[in-house]
């Protein structure tokens, strides 16, 4: 095995990712590096990252950042389904898993999301026809943050946000720009966290901020929900009755209250951003290849004829979900993924040994020209089912594999699946030449803050 | 319904009140202790399965990967993870996700004519994890997929042999 030099502190932009490209390039697949006090295994190899996920017993641990952890100690707080590990986490997992990721309970979800999606198409309009012709609208990755929050919110709470009324409360700005600093903060507290906040530094108190105003407004949210779901559970709940999610978790039983807002704020947080940046760049690949959009349209207008789309509909969209996958292939939302191996494990005739922190390289392997032809380019095609496949089926895994892949995989598919459709039935997109995103990332890879995306009517 | 019905057999009644909701308020802790304090009979009414006849089960065999051929009296209308997991058969590392379609450890190979006769076409989203399963044939499904009926009386089906562990001793 090969060693890079030490100590490359990551920088916040894309430029960390087309390193680790250039290392494994330089390196091979799999190769050792020091960064400050920790030494990392990078893999972008998919059949080892195979081998690791199909071993990785039954508590799969993801390494936290170090700032996650020291901001839950100082809280004293457990954490959930995203920052836990070990017994704690599975307890929280198997609690969210029938309601949440279960293909059928989702389907539950399908009509309120669509409703949903009827108001950010509404919103889009407005923002347009404001906009006026041949200009971007601004801002629209966070309008599309907008769209996840209310979708996931109404999942998890059962309960309209507003998060995409002309006039939002103050809050859900507050909430949806403290998420972006969290994990800006904590991938720059990726290293010495321990350092930062012993120092106080800019970057500590700003995660620290960020993870309080996260909290104080989700309890918010949830606690104004609290009534209603006491008086849900004292009546009769009547069989075949639609339960929602927030009641299911406290008539489970199994969560305490403190429990109960952890696990719904870490999942909110988790999904308002991922499932933006990955429709972000969705709508802008569409915009951009307006062959594959073409392709799209015509589907989506044979498969509804322009009614809206319900869970069985999705079953006949190959294209939709070809592109959802073209997409996360080409711009993984969480571009490398993390394990602590459990076990002293040999891989690729390499010593692992137990407690070191490999990391798989989900960018690097997706855009790997040995394994996928043309890696960068936009080809939705090559996921359809008819076509033959020639590639290590773990080389795109953008929701990683396994009991600790995504949670939100199933609710954030659906919302991007709807809400696309929803936009392909109202409007084309093409994209403006006045200039191009700018990607970086913040533990995930986002767009930047514009796309140049211009929207007419059908 | 399911999960009420599961919320109301396993919850035990002091518990949820005192550990679960320390600071809740009086509305919830009651609404909980009510759900809790309901009698087995009344507790019934929630439940979807109860109104039917006596549960009507088959036999289903399992091979495992040494070849061993396990027996599970399998419920019809559950799914063959359920089955395994209710009949304590023990496969290592079947099931991983709890039947979310986020794995493909309970990956079964079918025989040619039980595949062809299976009531529902596996859906993209098990088309997806199959693709990432080991060993995968053209008569793989995932367990947590496949509902049993009436006529699965007998029916046969494999676990394929495991991904070489790369743990152990070195």
């Amino acid at each position: 095995m090969n060693a890079c030099s030490p100590c490359q502190l990551a920088p916040s932009t894309i430029g960390t990712y087309l390193y680790k490209r250039g290392f494994h390039k330089k390196y091979g697949k799999i190769f050792k590096e020091r960064l400050g006090p920790v030494t990392n295994l990078s893999i972008s190899d998919p059949a080892l990252v195979e081998e690791i996920l199909r071993t990785e017993g039954k508590y799969p641990f993801r390494p936290p950042y170090q700032s996650w952890v020291l901001y839950n100690e100082l809280y004293n707080r457990k954490g959930g389904t995203m920052t836990a590990d070990g017994e704690h986490w599975k307890k929280c997992r198997s609690v969210m898993n029938p309601k949440f990721l279960r293909p059928k309970a989702v389907g539950e979800f399908v009509e309120g999301i669509n409703g949903v999606v009827a108001s950010f198409v509404d919103r889009l309009r407005l923002l347009k026809d404001a906009t006026g012709d041949g200009e971007p609208i601004p801002h629209l990755p966070n309008e599309l943050s907008k769209f996840t929050m209310e979708a996931l919110g109404w999942v998890l709470l059962d309960k309209r946000l507003g998060c995409l009324e002309e006039h939002v409360e103050e809050k859900v700005q507050n909430f949806i720009s403290s998420i972006a600093t969290m994990f800006l903060t904590g991938h720059q507290l990726m290293i010495f966290a321990n350092v930062h906040q012993k120092l106080n530094t800019k970057p500590w108190r700003n995660h620290v901020r960020s993870w309080n105003t996260i909290y104080e407004i989700a309890q918010d949210y949830i606690d104004e929900r609290m009534k209603d779901v006491a008086e849900r559970l004292s009546g009769d709940i009547k069989e075949g009755e639609r339960v929602d999610f927030l009641t299911y978790l406290v008539g489970s039983g199994k969560l305490s209250r403190e429990e109960i807002y952890v696990n719904i704020t870490e999942v909110l947080l988790g999904g308002v951003d991922t499932a933006a940046n990955s429709f972000s760049f969705l709508l802008y690949s569409l915009a951009k290849h307006t062959e594959s959009q073409d392709i799209l349209l015509e589907e989506v207008d044979r498969v509804l004829g322009g009614k809206v789309c319900s869970y069985e509909d999705l079953q006949r969209m190959p294209y939709l979900k070809a592109v959802v996958k073209e997409t996360l292939r080409l711009y993984p939302p969480i571009p490398i993924n993390a394990r602590v191996m459990q076990e002293d494990t040999v891989i690729d005739n390499t010593l692992i040994p137990k407690g070191t922190i490999v990391l798989l390289n989900k960018y690097t392997m997706a855009r790997d020209e040995k394994i996928f032809t043309n890696p960068d380019k936009f080809i939705p095609e090559r996921w359809l089912r008819a076509e033959a496949k020639d590639w290590h089926p773990f080389s795109s895994i953008p929701f990683g594999y396994g009991a600790r892949s995504c949670v939100g995989r199933r609710i954030a598919e659906t919302e991007i699946y709807l809400a696309t459709v929803g936009i392909c039935q109202k409007f084309r997109m093409s994209v403006s030449d006045k200039f191009d995103i700018k990607p970086s990332v913040r533990t995930q890879l986002t767009p930047g803050p514009e796309l140049p995306i211009l929207f007419t009517e059908r | 319904m399911a999960f009420l019905n599961r919320v109301v057999s396993k919850v035990s009644i002091g518990s949820v009140c005192k550990l679960v909701f320390p600071s809740s308020s009086a509305a919830l802790t009651s609404g909980l202790c009510k759900i809790n304090q309901l009698k087995d009979n009344e507790r019934l009414r929630f439940s979807s399965t109860a109104a039917k006849h006596k549960t009507e089960r088959v036999k289903v065999h399992f091979i495992d990967r040494d070849g061993n051929k396990l027996t599970a009296n399998a419920k019809i209308g559950d799914n063959l993870l359920d089955v395994i997991i209710e009949n304590d058969i023990d496969i290592d590392g079947f099931g991983a996700c709890e039947g979310t379609l986020a794995c493909s450890t309970c990956h079964l190979i079918f025989k040619q004519a039980d595949y062809d006769k299976l009531p529902d076409t596996p859906t993209d989203e098990e088309l997806d994890m199959l693709d990432l399963a080991y060993g995968l044939e053209d008569t793989s499904r995932l367990g947590c997929q496949v509902i049993v009926t009436k006529d699965m009386k007998d029916l046969e089906v494999s676990v394929p042999a495991a991904v070489a562990d790369a743990r152990g001793p070195v």
